[in-house]
Order: structure tokens, then sequence, then C-alpha cells
């Protein structure tokens, strides 16, 4: 009974629903969630949609958590899908396909991180997933995100301020808004710059900088950006950089 | 975008990541390097070169189905089809990149603005404006840099359609 109710508040909780065949992955201590949710679907509680489980808007009203920080259920689904977004996407790697699951959970993740963002603000580890839902749009879905505001609102000296701006330059990129890009970066370069430990992201800053300049027609702001970028990789001993650098100077 | 000294050091640094690259675990890195090698043959006119440089990153990028860059390459080779006249060939390409743009709406406002592109060469000048002008919707909706360029292309179509005789 217990898990029936927690399950119902969970499915409530997220727009789409959730995707049948995540259940044993979603909720690792509910081992019989499939006939649970036959029986929420005969009781008309919950419907079948696109192979999420899902329910009617008032239910879902009526059914959400009020606190989502406390059902221990949703907490738990939080950190699944946290945990799941938490890889670094190399093009490189084999394991690209495995991370395409978000084209089809990417409205669950935003509702869950624009929910925690708000009632977590401080909680790096939800900032962290921020970055990696980010990550992850611009592999696989181009889309923007309703966190803008959140983020751009965070302190300044806020660590995942700056990567999450970052992350946000590349979705704009990704969706052609060239103006907004440079605006992000070039907020993001002031906050690295004033960081000690993070030189490395500068230089990839200014390589975007110098990138996102030369297609709005600025070639000699982006030419200066890639010859300082070129030095710094020169002084980490960064190959790869350097031969990125070199091509932005072409 | 590449002229005189510059476009020899880009040709170079390009060719030079290549060649620095091992032959596995930077796929990445050479595909994009063989896609601009491909923008700048373009940009002096070799276009053999050029279509040579993006079919190569077009093997890698399917091989590891890298959607964006899939969708980039057939753009790219879409337009140097359109460049040598190829109207069929540009066609097949832009075909792909519509049938790639389910994702994302700026891959289907280039691609429209690029069909566009080839209905102005064939002169079939009102099907043009009607895809530009669709196309300058959704880029401007996105406030991407095209959009200008776009609506440019849609008033020099505009402008040569309506002096052509019997257009009135």
């Amino acid at each position: 009974m217990h898990d029936a109710r927690a399950l119902l508040g969970v499915i409530a909780f997220f727009p789409q629903g959730v995707d049948e065949n995540n259940l044993d992955w979603l909720f690792p201590t509910i081992p019989n969630g499939i006939d649970i949710i036959d029986k929420f679907c005969i009781l008309s509680l919950t419907y079948r949609n696109n192979g999420f489980i899902t329910m009617l808007a008032p239910l879902r009203d009526y059914l959400s958590p009020k606190d989502p920080k406390s059902p221990s259920l949703l907490c738990t689904t939080r950190e699944r899908y946290f945990t799941r977004m938490s890889v670094n996407i190399d093009p490189d790697k084999p394991n690209l396909g495995e991370t395409r699951w978000i084209k089809s959970e990417d409205v669950n993740v935003e509702h869950l991180l624009d929910i925690f963002t708000t009632i977590d603000p401080n909680s790096n580890n939800v900032w962290n997933a921020c970055t990696y839902f980010m990550q992850h749009l611009y592999w696989h879905k181009n889309r923007l995100v309703i966190l803008k505001p959140k983020i751009e609102g965070l302190p300044d000296d806020y660590r995942f301020k700056s990567d999450c701006l970052l992350e946000l330059s590349q979705l704009y990129d990704s969706i052609g808004n060239q103006a907004e890009r440079k605006r992000l970066l070039t907020y993001a370069l002031k906050l690295y710059r004033g960081r000690e430990d993070d030189q490395v992201p500068v230089a990839q800053i200014l390589k975007d900088l110098s990138d996102t300049n030369r297609q709005m027609d600025f070639p000699k702001e982006g030419t200066q950006q890639a010859e300082e970028s070129l030095k710094r990789c020169e002084r980490f001993g960064d190959t790869m950089g350097q031969a990125d650098c070199l091509i932005k100077l072409g | 975008m590449y002229s005189g000294k510059r476009l020899g050091t880009a040709e170079e640094a390009a060719s030079r990541v290549i060649g620095l690259l091992p032959e596995k675990g930077e796929q990445y890195r050479v595909c994009e390097s063989h896609r601009l090698l491909g923008h700048i043959y373009r940009s002096t006119g070799e276009t053999e070169k050029a279509i040579h440089h993006n079919k190569v990153a077009l093997r890698i990028a399917s091989s590891f189905d890298w959607h964006d860059d899939l969708v980039w390459v057939h753009y790219n080779l879409a337009g140097l089809f359109l460049d040598e006249g190829r109207f069929d060939d540009a066609q097949a390409h832009i075909d792909h990149v519509k049938s790639h743009a389910v994702n994302g709406a700026f891959y289907l406002g280039r691609a429209m603005w690029l069909q566009a592109m080839v209905w102005h060469e064939q002169h079939r000048l009102e099907e043009a404006m009607s895809e530009a002008l669709r196309a300058v919707e959704i880029l401007e909706k996105l406030g991407a840099t095209e959009a200008v360029e776009c609506r440019e292309f849609l008033s020099t179509t505009h402008t040569k359609a309506i002096e052509r005789p019997g257009y009135f």
C-alpha cells in the first residue's frame, strides 16, 4: 500500500509520467512495479501513453508530492536520474548511444531540475546534474532550457555558475544564436578568469569565442582570442588544443 | 572566410591535425578537420577536393552516428553540388538534412533556406520565396545569426521575381 501511494506520487510528479521500460531501473526497491501499474490502469488512476505511464492533470495536481524533498521514492528516482546523467559525453567513446535516452525523457529531467534548483538552490549535486543535462541535450536534442534565469541568478563566485553558463552557450550554438552564445561565453570567461585553478576552461572558452566571433563576422576579435588560446594551449602542452587554435587562426 | 596567407595556415593546420591524430580514439577531431578542409577548398573553388573531404567526414560521422555532424556534412555537400549546378545531387543531400531535422528547428530552417537557393537557381522563384520566407520565420524565432542573410536572400529573390516579365 505504501509502495503504491509512493509510486503514484512519482508518476504524478513527472510531466511525462514514467517510462514503462524503466520501472525496474527507476524503482529498484519496488520489485512488482508493473503489477501495481496494471492495477492503477484498471482503476483509471493512470493510463499508458507512448510507452509512458501517466495520469490526467487533475489527478496529477492532487497526487503530486507537496514537498518533493521529503518523499523518499522521489528522492531515489532523482538520484537514479542524476547518476545516469553523470557521464562526460565523448563522441569517440562507444557509449555515446547509451546517453540518447535523454531524447525521450528530457522533459522529465528538466522538470526535476527546475523543481530541485528552486527548493534546493545551494545543492552542488543538483547544479552538477544541470551541467550534465545540458551536455546531453547538446549532443542529442538541440533546444534551449528553462533553467537559464536561475543559472544567471546564481552568485558569480559559485563554481557551477560558470560551468552551467558554458554548457548553456553550447545550446545557443546548437540553435544558431551566436549573439547569445557570445554573451554567455563572455560572462563565463569573466568568471573563469577570476579563478586560478581553471585555466584550461579559459583556453576552451577563448576558442569558442573565436569561433562565434568568426560566425558573427568579427574576424579581428576572433583572431585575437584564438591567438590567446593558442598561447595557453602551448603553455599546458595541449597539442590538440593548439591544432584547434591554428585552425581558428586560419 | 578564408583568404590569402590565412587560408594556407588553415589548410596546413587542418592537414596537420589529421596527421597528428592517432588512428583510433580521436575520430571526432579527424572528422571535424575533414569538414574544415571541405570548407577551405570550397572557398578556393577546389570543388572536387572539397567534396572528397566532406565524403570522408560523412563516412566517419555515419559510422559513429554523429547526428549533428551528419547534418552539417550533408548540408555542405548540398551547397557544393548547388555551386556546381548539380541540382539533383544537391536535392538528395537537402533531403538528408531535412530527414535529420526532426530534432532541431535550426537544421530545418537552414535546410529550407538551401532548398530555396536550389529553386532560385532553377528559376522557380515563387517556390523559392515561399520556402525562404518559412526559413526566415524559423531562423528569426531562434535568434539565429543567419536570419539576416536569409532575409536578404528573400528580398533579392522577390526583386528578381517582380522584375520578371508577366509577374503582374
